[in-house]
């Protein structure tokens, strides 16, 4: 599922689709609890997320992880999935009949739905981005999904700064082109 | 086309000088050519993502529900039947489990919130354990609960078959009083939840629901706790409640307590009368929402009550039950059923007397930030009260029946518990009753509470009396043990152990009331009986030796705590330990009275016992290192004092993995010892982590935090932030005065501030302000306290610099007085004061007295400490005036000499003053 990311060698006897669906279930519980408790002037911020995610895994001891970069690189695949998810239920649900009554900081429906068709967008580009680049897709997976800066992100995936700063060019102007 | 082609024709043309002309030129593909161009044109536009805008989008999207699982599904042991309702939090399905081969229906109740870290999940089990435990014929009943998949709990609850109160009292065609009946219930109920310690949380008209027989059902009692969101902290996120029937402090997030369930039983009895919410922010009261003859008419109205029903009682009884002020309102919900029973039963209504809750928010708020005694402190303190109480009572019953035994440990532990629904645990920290609150109240209770045999209620009172003696609250130690007496005496003969403690606390009272003599009276006469009361004994003997020092018998005080060393040898327990103790405690008395080789003697040998037993290091072992320190840093043998001050800390930092007291006491006497070296910027980290720590350990107003608080306004003094370490003195001192602390740190912090505006040259505040001191510490201390040579050391230095030499001459008899009485004639205050003698006598002329005394001053403060050169320097001033004006110019110009040596140019001087020093330098007499 990760590819560049990790050290395979490194990485322990967990099997990678748990840690992954560990990681998911916790950022959505996380997100899910910080959204209800944001007010308006609160922002949801992805790197506090991850981080705070990432902290709290270390604190438990539930996953272990190879490396924090592994961490890292299941975070942000996570933080895309849920993303999307939320997306298409979004969407799915346009009516907004089932869609949780908790305050959503103040945003309308209109709001939501656009954000939604955003998303999907997003998803649809990075899904060809990926066909054309893998790296490209990853390192926009780190920056944009789990808030990483350009030096972490070329930390986590091993490469030099200068790779990763032609990567994020060539995908931010790819990105731009497909949504428009 | 490969990915490569794309990138690398992007790449490529993004390094030429005219990429869209480079690229018409090389790129022969038109498609793959437009969109390299599009590539381009989006790089120019150069927009940038936000880094992890991902989360913003999540979030404006929103939160999905969890879709309705089908009927038929399994949850647990149960099976979906069908969707009775859905909340904001939670569905309801109508479910069954086979049970013993019989079909079982219950409630099921699906809450949107998952769970899914242990905490979270262990947190909400012992929840759901705490409201299975919930049993009363008008509740329905918590029958199981579980997590399963995905953190998805589930709740079974008694399937109730009834209709919602407001509707059964339509239907029915309820008159007042039936329905007033109904309340009755319902208080009664929600009031026997609340004595478990469960607050509903959410009561209102759909959770009350009335069976065909009459029978009253609350339903989610507690549940919505369950319900709300929580994140992994364990923090509430959103709290589930129902805002129509919310208390205010509900609504604003405050505390939730038994009484925001008064408040929603007030709003639903307002309802049950008059159809109306009669909290809509109108201020109405219920009756004025009924018409004389009729109320509101149609299907859904309920039957009209008369106005005149209603007017008076009634609507007091509803006004106070929804109060803004939760300490308004009724204390209990039991309160509420007693009023509604009186009303119907035709007695009067009670009065609205302020309640216990309303005394002690007053009480926390006129002591704002000096309530900080952690829930734990206090939970400790009252552990360890109940097991005293429980020991006590078995060791005494020997001859008793097991029942009354028990009888009184259960007797002990609801009092116990009553203290601590007092302290109001749902109440966020800074709200929290104090400890002194908490001990006030239970003293009140322990006199009032019906439960309590005579011989608890003096055990509870004597062991408040002791938590008030070690709050510095002396007075109400007094007054605990006058009440516990009254028992003592019917109880017991005057010789018996319990009187023994109470003479052992009177005494304590006493000594910490500066009235030793009075404490040498409780226990001098019983001197003899100690030896055979144990542990109590070795106690009593350790006190009347401390009175004994205090009074100043050194000789006899050294006996007596030999002896008390004896019998605690004799101990069959513990013997050791109590023997360091007891050590401790005698260089610590020794050290206070002034005794410093004495004292550092015993706690040499104190400390050197201790390393030969083995033993693993304890609190006793770094207070001996503490009173070492102290000792020998007044001693003047600063190497030493330093050594155990850093042995200190690093033993308590062994001791304690978190932040404790001990170390910050221990970190921040080091602070303070390092400024008095002059050591500043060794000092400030311990000073400043000192502080941090015992504000957030102890509260601002603690007197620890207050010394740590002088310790920082010295330490800026001494880096010459002259308006900071004023600051510092000034918080200080408003703190003293707003908490209402009487502890000796507020006369030194008065004194401090006097100093400083003597600094700033306002020496007419810097008068009145020393004067206070002065005042304040003679109100702690008695006249002849020790801790007055400070103060007074100011005051004279104060009435030197505004001109009132006669009455600084006064000041530093009076001083000096006080020093030889407490054999204080070498110390640093009586010091300083002979030198503000000396400036006040050479100002009335009186140069021959001036000469001898200065001689004297500038050599002892040549001796005493080197490093404090400005003093030296203003002493030497004042010598070679003195030696000036006495003719004797060779001696004057030496000295003058010597002070422009120390400072050529001191910075605060007065030029003119300069200049005649250095006149008197050249010419040996004065311009």
């Amino acid at each position: 599922m990760i590819d560049s990311a990790d050290s395979p060698a490194a990485a322990p006897a967990q099997d990678a689709d748990a840690l992954f669906a560990q990681v998911y279930d916790r950022l959505k519980a996380l997100a899910g609890s910080r959204l209800q408790r944001a007010g308006p002037h609160e922002s949801l911020d992805a790197t506090a997320l991850v981080h705070e995610l990432y902290l709290r895994f270390g604190r438990h001891g539930e996953a272990r992880f190879a490396h924090p970069a592994q961490f890292f690189a299941y975070a942000a695949k996570a933080m895309r999935h849920l993303l999307g998810d939320r997306a298409r239920d979004r969407l799915r649900l346009r009516a907004g009949g089932d869609w949780q009554r908790i305050t959503l900081t103040g945003t309308g429906t209109e709001l939501a739905l656009q954000s939604a068709e955003d998303a999907m967008a997003l998803e649809q580009a990075l899904q060809k981005l990926e066909a054309l680049d893998a790296r490209a897709a990853r390192v926009v997976e780190l920056r944009y999904f789990a808030g990483l800066t350009l030096e972490q992100t070329a930390e986590v995936l091993a490469l030099a700064r200068r790779t990763v700063d032609r990567d994020w060019r060539f995908a931010r102007a790819f990105l731009q082109a497909e949504i428009g | 086309m490969t990915s490569h082609t794309l990138r690398d024709w992007f790449e490529r043309a993004l390094e030429q000088a005219d990429p869209d002309a480079w690229l018409l030129q090389h790129c022969p593909d038109p498609v793959l050519r437009a969109q390299v161009a599009r590539l381009l044109a989006a790089d120019a536009a150069g927009i940038e993502p936000a880094t992890g805008g991902a989360a913003r989008l999540a979030e404006e999207i929103g939160m999905p529900a969890p879709s309705a699982p089908a009927p038929g599904t399994q949850i647990g042991p149960y099976v979906l039947e069908s969707l009775l309702g859905e909340g904001g939090f939670a569905r309801v399905f109508a479910a069954w489990r086979d049970h013993a081969g019989t079909r079982r229906e219950v409630a099921l109740k699906l809450p949107f919130r998952t769970v899914h870290s242990p905490e979270a999940q262990q947190q909400y089990q012992r929840e759901v354990r705490a409201l299975a435990a919930l049993e009363h014929p008008n509740i329905a009943h918590l029958i199981d609960a579980g997590i399963g998949a995905g953190g998805q709990a589930w709740i079974a609850l008694e399937r109730v078959r009834g209709a919602p109160i407001l509707d059964h009292a339509r239907e029915a065609r309820l008159d007042l009083a039936a329905r007033l009946r109904l309340m009755v219930q319902v208080c009664r109920a929600v009031d026997a939840a609340h004595r478990s310690l469960i607050v509903h949380r959410d009561l209102k008209p759909s959770n009350v629901l009335v069976s065909t027989a009459g029978q009253v059902k609350l339903l989610d009692f507690g549940i919505a706790k369950l319900l709300q969101p929580e994140d992994d902290a364990g923090q509430t996120a959103a709290p589930a409640f129902t805002p129509a029937y919310a208390a205010p402090e509900q609504r604003h997030g405050g505390a939730v307590t038994t009484a925001t369930d008064v408040y929603a039983l007030g709003v639903l009895l307002g309802e049950l009368v008059t159809g109306e919410r009669v909290n809509d922010g109108s201020g109405r009261t219920p009756s004025s929402r009924l018409g004389e003859a009729s109320g509101g008419a149609g299907a859904q109205a309920l039957p009209p009550i008369a106005r005149h029903k209603v007017r008076g009682d009634l609507d007091a009884i509803v006004m106070k039950a929804i109060d803004a002020d939760p300490a308004q309102r009724y204390a209990s919900a039991g309160a509420l059923a007693e009023d509604l029973q009186r009303l119907l039963d035709g007695h009067p209504v009670r009065a609205c007397a302020p309640t216990r809750w309303y005394r002690t928010r007053k009480f926390v708020a006129r002591h704002k930030g000096g309530v900080a005694v952690t829930m734990a402190f206090v939970l400790a303190v009252f552990a360890a009260l109940a097991l005293a109480v429980w020991q006590a009572g078995i060791a005494r019953a020997e001859a008793e029946r097991a029942a009354q035994q028990t009888h009184r440990a259960t007797a002990t532990r609801d009092f116990l518990v009553s203290v601590f629904e007092a302290a109001g645990p749902d109440l966020p920290r800074e709200h929290r009753p104090s400890l002194e609150d908490l001990v006030e109240d239970a003293g009140a209770r322990a006199l009032r509470d019906a439960a309590l045999t005579d011989d608890v209620r003096a055990d509870l009172l004597l062991s408040l009396a002791k938590v008030s003696g070690a709050l510095g609250d002396y007075d109400r130690e007094h007054a605990l043990l006058d009440r516990a007496e009254t028992d003592l005496a019917r109880l017991y003969a005057p010789d018996a152990e319990p009187w023994l403690r109470a003479r052992v606390l009177r005494a304590g009272a006493w000594r910490g009331q500066a009235r030793p003599e009075a404490a040498l009276a409780e226990l001098e006469p019983l001197q003899a009986s100690f030896a055979a009361r144990g542990r109590i004994g070795v106690d009593a003997q350790i006190a009347l030796a401390q009175a004994l020092a205090d009074v100043g018998r050194g000789e006899d005080a050294a006996a007596a705590f030999d002896a008390a060393r004896r019998l605690a040898a004799q101990l069959p327990e513990r013997a050791d330990e109590l023997a360091l103790r007891v050590d401790l405690l005698r260089s610590s008395g020794l050290i206070d009275a002034q005794r410093f080789s004495e004292g550092l003697a015993i706690a040499d040998r104190a400390l050197a016992d201790w390393k030969a037993s083995g033993r693993a290091p304890d609190r006793d072992v770094l207070q001996l290192l503490s009173a070492i320190g102290n000792a020998a840093s007044i001693g003047g043998d600063a190497p030493r004092a330093e050594a155990s001050y850093r042995e200190a800390i690093a033993l308590s930092e062994q001791l304690y993995a978190r932040p404790h007291p001990d170390t910050a006491w221990a970190v921040g006497i080091y602070g303070s010892f390092l400024v008095a070296q002059g050591r500043q910027a060794e000092a400030e980290p311990y000073v400043e982590r000192a502080l941090s720590m015992r504000r957030d350990l102890l509260g601002e107003a603690h007197p620890e935090s207050l010394d740590a608080l002088a310790a920082l306004g010295r330490l800026r003094a001494g880096q010459g932030r002259q308006e900071e370490a004023l600051a510092a003195f000034e918080q200080g001192v408003a703190l003293c005065e707003r908490e209402r602390v009487r502890q000796p740190v507020c006369p030194r912090l008065l004194g401090s501030v006097s100093q400083m505006q003597a600094i700033a040259g306002r020496s007419e505040q810097a008068l009145a302000t020393a004067a206070r001191a002065v005042a304040a510490q003679r109100a702690l201390g008695g006249p002849d306290d020790p801790q007055l040579l400070a103060p007074l050391g100011f005051l004279a230095r104060a009435q030197v610099k505004h001109g009132d030499y006669a009455a600084a001459l006064e000041t530093t008899d009076e001083l000096a007085r006080i020093a030889a009485a407490t054999g204080n004639q070498d110390g640093r205050e009586p010091h300083y004061a002979r030198f503000q003698r000396a400036l006040a006598l050479f100002a009335l002329g009186r140069n021959e007295e001036t000469l001898p005394l200065i001689d004297s001053v500038v050599a002892a403060q040549k001796q005493r400490t080197p490093n404090e050169r400005r003093p030296l320097f203003s002493m030497l001033l004042l010598q070679a005036r003195a030696l000036a004006r006495a003719g004797q110019r060779d001696e004057a110009r030496a000295a003058a000499r010597e002070a422009l040596a120390i400072e050529p140019k001191p910075a605060p001087l007065d030029p003119a003053l300069l200049a005649n020093l250095q006149h008197l330098a050249r010419e040996g007499r004065e311009r």
